[in-house]
């Protein structure tokens, strides 16, 4: 299409001067930036005088992160919850005038020095620019000690690792977190995190102490033993839509000839709208590799992952979804591995994880993933004749097809620019031209049959 | 005080309206003042000659404009493009010392559109180098109907433009408007078209042929037009039934433009497509007669004559084989 060959308008300069006097209008009556603003935690209850909100080294990435210790109540990670970039929002935090606007829960951290209090916060009300949100949720210790327990250099020492006390591993992880040291010496903590310590690691008395070794079947029964439990309660609405039924989901045009196609095509409908259950507004810091699927679409899986709605909410949808179609288990191995493999990919160092995996997918490990493995390969030889046949069918069934495949924000991008073009050029178009494109011009020969080229 | 110091302002200035100014705006002498303008008023770029009948006239050197062509009616160059905008979109204007030329297709290629202004039409008529116009007629239409049709329009480019320049003068009051439309780079094939001897040549009144295929438009799709010894018969068929109209060759003494000539050296039944000779006939109003030109397997020549040898012709390819 032909493109305009403007200068830039000269104007331009005019108006940007007017927009900065405009703009410093705004910020005589507005406060300026605030430079660390406040943020919204949702904190668990009960936590005793001495818990604190510190960095320790997060287990996946070897950086530090921010947990929530309580000598008494243990570990909790903090989730950042936040608004998605596309819709910005904001939090109107109002003034509670109430006696129990403490016993609310949510408390307000402050985190400025300026003079400000808590109380003015309260009073008159505030405003958060961004809509975040630290939920605190309860983690095992047992991650926060693996770093200690699995260090990166002994992975790749082949050799037979030593015996260690307790103590060596509590220090060595005060070492990588030197903010959780003054809570280390605590007792009660210490002793949760070495009684998490034993679960995963071969011990020996020396004496009166105690000496670990970190041993990797356990660790796998530990985490298997998470992800049994996980599933128990069902896996979150995303998480089962995207890594369950999606993967479990069989090419419709392929089963056209057989008797399940009933079945199917209703899943596909259901899977391609989201139900507006799923807490889409949600997106967490948690970035979720997996084998089945791209990464970024996993955007609300770690939300609420024992909370007692999203059970509830699963147990609905499985009422309104059909049922999938795969053989009998092959569903919950399915969502065994989908389980582990979230565990994996947010709590343990990749090293780690692909030590874990390598040791699941082998035989000895009790849980055989055989039947699944059959299946999947089974559907991807499906998917692989239903590309071949659709290729050669009409486009719109293709372009359907890669927007399942999981392009679909790019595809989208592009469709909403074309979509404008085509608009664009539209506006450029008189009602003759718009009319003339309808008549029927069967029969009728080109221009340039008739008169040569220049 | 309004005057044009330079193309930065003109460029500046998307529109501009200069309404009873105390000082008149340069151009104003053409036509509204008789008194000497001050030298002082002016830039030093602009020049002024004084003819015989001591007219002052403004040369633009003020722009480095390599175009500048004026008409004495708007209506003109507002009809034109009226006519040619429901069949094209975009297309090229181009400039040359014989006048403004404008070569275009509609999207589907069937037809054709050929208009030529020639340097007599306008007055002055100015074109120091090949210049081609890249515009959107639908835009360019926006900024026509700001123009009254007795205004009088000058277009004015320069060399390697990105814009044309419109100024239209209200003859009665001192009123100026100005504006700059956006061109465009349009790639467009230009096709020779030869001189064809036709087989057969009808001249009819435009009005006569608007009606005959608007009438014919309801009931099909496509006329039949036949040309024998005996007349011009447009007929077609339709789903609801079919009808013709028959013109035979007359000559109206009193008014010559209501005469209908039947030039023939063979018969010739063509089709075409109603839907684009309606199209055509937009451009009725240029022109009191129209010209169907008609040879087989040829495309149809529909030619509006304009005043100074201009013209607007349009091209129409044949349906040949199924007839509907």
């Amino acid at each position: 299409m032909a493109k305009t060959r403007g200068r830039p308008a000269k104007k331009a300069e005019k108006e940007t001067e007017e927009k900065t006097v405009v703009s410093t209008d705004q910020k005589v009556q507005l406060n300026p930036d605030v430079a660390n603003p406040p943020q919204l935690f949702i904190l668990p209850e009960n936590l005793s005088e001495e818990a604190r909100i510190i960095q320790i080294e997060n287990s996946r990435h070897s950086t530090n992160s921010p947990y929530v210790v309580c000598p008494k109540r243990g570990f909790f990670e903090l989730t950042k919850v936040s608004a998605p970039k596309s819709t910005p929002r904001s939090w109107l935090l109002s003034g509670d005038h109430s006696e129990d606007s403490k016993a609310n829960g949510a408390d307000i951290k402050q985190t400025e020095s300026k003079g400000e209090t808590v109380d003015q916060f309260s009073t008159k009300g505030y405003v958060l620019r961004n809509a975040n949100l630290m939920v605190a949720t309860p983690i095992d210790a047992l991650f926060l000690i693996l770093p200690a327990l699995t260090p990166k250099s002994a992975a790749k020492a082949s050799g037979k690792k030593l015996f260690l006390s307790g103590e060596d591993y509590l220090d060595k992880m005060a070492s990588a977190s030197p903010e959780l040291a003054p809570l280390l010496r605590n007792e009660s903590l210490r002793s949760l995190i070495e009684k998490r310590m034993a679960v995963v690691c071969d011990t020996v008395e020396a004496g009166d102490e105690t000496m670990y070794r970190v041993n990797e079947g356990k660790i796998l029964t530990a985490l298997l033993q998470k992800a049994k439990k996980m599933t128990k309660q069902g896996l979150p609405p995303s998480m089962e839509e995207k890594f369950v039924r999606k993967a479990l989901e069989v090419p419709t045009l392929i089963i056209a000839c057989e008797e399940e196609e009933d079945a199917v095509k209703p899943a596909n409908s259901a899977i391609s709208t989201p139900p507006t259950e799923t807490p889409d507004t949600q997106s967490t810091i948690t970035s979720f590799e997996s084998t089945t699927s791209s990464v970024s679409q996993a955007s609300t899986a770690a939300t609420s992952l024992s909370g007692d709605s999203s059970v509830t909410v699963t147990a609905n949808k499985k009422s309104l979804l059909p049922p999938i179609t795969a053989p009998d288990g092959v569903a919950d191995l399915l969502r065994l591995r989908t389980a582990m493999s979230f565990l994996c990919s947010k709590y343990m160092a990749p090293y780690m994880s692909e030590s874990i995996k390598k040791l699941a997918s082998s035989p000895e490990t009790g849980t055989d993933f055989a039947p699944l493995d059959a299946h999947i390969a089974d559907l991807a030889k499906l998917r692989q004749e239903a590309i071949a046949a659709r290729s050669l069918g009409d486009a719109s069934r293709k372009r359907g097809f890669e927007d399942d495949e999981g392009d679909g924000e790019g595809r989208a991008e592009k469709k909403r620019k074309k979509e404008e073009d085509e608009k664009r050029k539209k506006a450029g178009e008189s009602r003759g031209v718009k009319t003339l494109k309808k008549v029927n011009v069967s029969g009728m020969k080109k221009m340039s049959d008739f008169f040569k080229k220049k | 005080m309004p005057h044009i110091s330079g193309k930065n302002q003109a460029l500046y200035a998307l529109s501009r309206v200069a309404l009873n100014s105390k000082v008149p705006h340069p151009k104003f002498f053409n036509h509204t003042t008789s008194q000497p303008p001050q030298s002082t008023a002016f830039p030093l770029q602009s020049t002024y000659f004084l003819n015989n009948n001591s007219r002052q006239k403004l040369t633009c050197a003020i722009f480095s404009t390599v175009l500048e062509a004026r008409l004495e009616q708007a209506d003109l160059f507002k009809k034109v493009v009226d006519a040619i905008k429901d069949l094209v979109q975009d297309c090229n204007f181009d400039c040359n010392d014989s006048g403004v030329a404008l070569q275009a297709m509609d999207n589907s290629h069937v037809a054709l559109v050929s208009m030529m202004l020639k340097a007599e039409s306008f007055s002055p008529y100015r074109c120091d180098r090949n210049v081609a116009l890249g515009v959107n007629l639908t835009s360019l239409t926006k900024v026509l109907r700001a123009a009254q049709t007795d205004d009088i329009l000058t277009l004015k480019a320069e060399d390697a433009p990105d814009v044309l320049n419109l100024v239209f003068e209200s003859s009665s009051n001192d009123r100026l408007s100005e504006y700059d439309l956006k061109l465009m780079d349009i790639d467009q094939e230009h096709l020779g078209i030869p001189d064809t001897e036709y087989a057969a040549t009808i001249s009819m009144p435009s009005s006569e042929f608007s009606r005959i295929c608007r009438d014919l438009m309801a009931l099909s799709e496509s006329v039949a037009i036949e040309a024998s010894k005996d007349g011009v018969k447009f007929s077609c068929a339709g789903d609801i039934g079919n009808g013709s109209v028959t013109l035979r060759s007359h000559t109206d003494n009193e008014k010559e433009e209501n005469s209908i000539a039947i030039d023939l050296s063979e018969p010739v039944s063509l089709t075409f497509s109603l839907k684009y000779l309606v199209n055509f006939c937009k451009a009725a109003g240029l022109s009191k007669t129209v010209k169907l030109c008609l040879s087989s397997e040829v495309p149809l020549l529909v030619e509006y004559a304009l005043s100074g040898n201009s013209y607007l012709r349009f091209y129409l390819a044949p349906k040949i084989g199924d007839d509907e």
